[in-house]
């Protein structure tokens, strides 16, 4: 079955991407599914921890405004992300069929990264009630404009290159010490690689916290 | 060039449409629900605590008043029995004063009856006297007198006897 996804164009990454994807909307939904005002399930006690502390943490960088409205985006680009990630810990990732890191390949940073350049001007436009929102590429001085646009595209770039480089550099690296020695040799780079998915998952998601509270911020001054 | 980097629209739009579909899926069950029952209980809890609150305000207010009312009470007590006990010693110094007068009163009438037997029995014994008197003279002269005789003798004979201080 996963020869014959693999024949119509369908990768690993692509599977696995899908199979996360079905297993946070499962876990969503039986979690949301009864929520008590005092909580009694252990489920329920985990989820909203968590949340509230994204929350708190998104809070403090986005301002108290943009974190109401755009929390949605960035804490489900922290959750993807980090999940994605950890994916590649799990035993024959990257030689098992149809299991492979999201992260590893290029294209999932790209296409992270390409949703969150798109969100930061949509954001901008939204708070700023149309077009004007453009007038910030020409502050503090209009002669600035082409490094000012060039920080715009090279952002979804930069983000693309960090997540894909770590996770792919770490996977690299894990792989050739298995060929080595397969034996113990690669557990001290697979036992960094979980503290380096928490932290890609949490540079990712902070950045595009930092872009999008920006543009909400930057259309109250304009 | 795109090709040698590895990159595939493919891959990108489904990552893209994953992405997107979980935005929707964990906004509706898990961020939307989580949050507003975060705020829920907050807002409970300090509604609550407000509660808490105005209810231990009322109590001191009562208790203040509950106090106030105490003292007063023991206020008017005191006074009650110090309205009492001067109406006591009040009514006990009447009572003695006329009890006192009353004795006086008694003490009075007895003298004057003492007064008065006295001079009956004086009276009484001036009249046996007078007539001891007359029989012992008839004794003694061995003889009648006429009434008138026997009337002016005893007169001599008392006012003798009056002058030699004999009434007292």
């Amino acid at each position: 079955m996963i020869e014959k996804l693999h024949s119509i164009g369908i990768s690993n990454a692509m599977i696995t991407s899908t199979v996360i994807t079905l297993i946070l909307c499962a876990v969503a939904v039986i979690g949301g599914r009864r929520i008590e005002s005092v909580p009694s399930s252990k489920l329920q006690n985990a989820l909203e921890a968590g949340i509230e502390k994204l929350y708190r943490f998104f809070e403090d960088i986005m301002g108290e405004y943009a974190c109401r409205r755009y929390f949605p985006v960035v804490a489900t680009l922290f959750i993807y992300i980090l999940v994605c990630n950890y994916s590649g810990l799990l035993p024959m990732a990257g030689h098992f069929p149809g299991l492979a890191a999201p992260t590893s390949s290029i294209n999932f940073p790209m296409g992270l990264a390409v949703v969150v350049f798109f969100a930061t001007q949509i954001v901008g436009i939204r708070e700023s009630h149309g077009p004007r929102f453009f007038k910030h590429l020409f502050q503090p001085f209009a002669f600035l404009f082409p490094i000012m646009l060039v920080e715009q595209f090279v952002r979804p770039l930069s983000l693309t290159l960090r997540l894909y480089g770590n996770v792919f550099g770490e996977e690299a690296v894990v792989s050739s010490f298995f060929d080595m020695v397969p034996l113990g040799l690669p557990l001290p780079m697979q036992a960094l690689s979980i503290l380096m998915g928490f932290v890609q998952a949490l540079v990712f998601s902070l950045l595009a916290a930092i872009y999008i509270g920006e543009a909400a911020h930057t259309a109250e001054h304009l | 060039m795109v090709e040698a980097l590895g990159i595939d629209i493919k891959e990108m739009l489904f990552a893209v449409a994953n992405f997107l579909i979980l935005i929707a899926v964990l906004t509706k069950f898990l961020y939307k629900p989580f949050l507003a029952n975060l705020e829920n209980r907050k807002q409970s809890i300090q509604d609550a605590f407000d509660n808490a609150e105005a209810v231990n305000k009322r109590a001191d207010e009562k208790m203040s008043a509950y106090n106030k009312r105490i003292a007063n009470v023991e206020q008017e007590a005191r006074e009650i029995l110090k309205d009492a006990k001067m109406k006591a010693d009040r009514q006990a110094s009447q009572i003695v004063d006329e009890a006192n007068e009353k004795a006086s009163l008694m003490l009075q009438k007895a003298e004057a009856e003492i007064e008065r037997q006295k001079i009956l029995a004086v009276e009484e014994a001036k009249e046996q006297i007078a007539m001891l008197a007359v029989m012992a003279a008839e004794k003694i002269i061995e003889k009648e007198l006429d009434a008138s005789g026997q009337t002016q003798l005893i007169d001599n004979i008392l006012k003798e006897a009056g002058a030699s201080g004999w009434q007292n």
